[in-house]
């Protein structure tokens, strides 16, 4: 019996995963994977920005598990998920850094080309992006322009 | 008229004890060195006077801890219990300072830019900091009950002046391979006096040893 269900379940979650239109009813959370499938985006996206040699720099002798696991956290919350982000804020913690605008959305490729691996469909992927847009005015540090 | 005689007294007292202070001390040199013969930068020396009282804590006494370019500077501290200890963060980006030793367990968050009041370490015992954010930053914190104590430097020779007596002797460094047992010596005021240690150090090692009790 509960190879059968488990069965149908895997059935299911194929289904879902390459068909926006199949689980128009799922949460975000769920169309990502759930926690398992949340944590392997961040996994691969954070192990693949820390060693890119212009992103690199910003988590140069960064605790990397602990970005991972508030990363999840994060987009765990923001796509309906059963989590509550414990993290700081997106200014305090890219404060300093000094990030800029290409930088950020290097970063949004890069976050891009991941769940395109991961078999996310194109509907999801731009339904995360759009919820993680807003935050570039917190992320990108504008540097004040000096007029001579 | 009177008064000032009174006051003139009582500052010619004080300075008769602070004297007779000086006179009894010793000055004891520190030629710390490591197996390998280099000055066992970082190592630090507590004396503990056996039977008798020494001076009590200044309530205000502070120090600093810094955080430059993700390393806590100094990496070493040796201070009295009681003393507060401020992390200034002079980087331009946040971290996360904490301490899961018996002696002292706290979180704190330093934003750039933003003010924090210190940690007060007021029971001895050695404290090991970290930061949630950056791994690599570690700091160690030596609370001593003792108001002597010495640090050893590379660059210049250490000494301190120590009242005659017996004292109980505990040396520390955060790369010890074995911890050192402590040792009792006496100082006397006939000569000045130096004591000589050699540390043996690991390079990196994978446990810090204990400060002795």
């Amino acid at each position: 019996m509960t190879k059968i269900s488990l069965q149908f379940f895997a059935v299911f979650v194929l289904w879902c995963s390459n068909s926006l239109y199949a689980c128009a009813g799922a949460t975000l959370y769920a169309r990502l994977g759930g926690n398992a499938g949340v944590a392997s985006i961040c996994n691969t996206l954070i192990d693949r920005v820390a060693t890119d040699p212009i992103l690199g720099r910003s988590f140069k002798d960064s605790k990397l598990s602990r970005i991972k696991h508030l990363l999840a956290e994060q987009i765990c919350e923001l796509s309906g998920g059963p989590c509550r982000y414990s993290g700081d804020s997106m200014k305090e913690v890219h404060a300093g850094h000094q990030i800029s605008e290409a930088e950020f959305f290097q970063m949004v490729d890069m976050l891009r080309q991941v769940l395109k691996e991961y078999h996310t469909d194109l509907g999801t992927i731009n339904q995360l992006l759009k919820l993680l847009a807003p935050m570039k005015r917190d992320i990108v540090e504008h540097r004040t322009r000096v007029v001579k | 008229m009177k008064y000032r005689r009174e006051q003139l007294c009582a500052t010619l007292i004080l300075l008769g004890v602070q004297l007779v202070d000086v006179a009894l001390a010793s000055r004891v040199t520190l030629n710390v060195k490591t197996s390998d013969g280099k000055v066992g930068e970082d190592a630090v020396v507590v004396f503990n006077p056996i039977g008798t009282s020494y001076p009590s804590q200044r309530a205000s006494a502070s120090a600093i801890v810094d955080q430059i370019h993700k390393r806590f500077v100094p990496k070493v501290s040796v201070v009295r219990a009681g003393t507060t200890i401020n992390f200034p963060n002079s980087d331009q980006i946040r971290h996360q300072v904490y301490s899961f030793s018996p002696a002292k367990i706290f979180t704190l968050k330093l934003y750039a830019g933003s003010t924090q009041t210190g940690i007060v370490f007021d029971k001895p015992g050695l404290v090991v900091l970290g930061c949630n954010i950056h791994d690599s930053m570690v700091a160690y914190l030596v609370v001593v009950d003792s108001p002597y104590f010495a640090k050893i430097s590379a660059s210049e020779s250490t000494s301190l002046d120590l009242p005659a007596g017996r004292y109980r002797m505990r040396v520390w460094h955060p790369d010890l391979k074995t911890s050192v047992p402590p040792t009792e010596i006496v100082v006397d005021t006939s000569s000045n006096k130096e004591i000589s240690l050699k540390l043996d150090l690991l390079s990196a090692p994978e446990t810090v040893v204990e400060f002795p009790e």
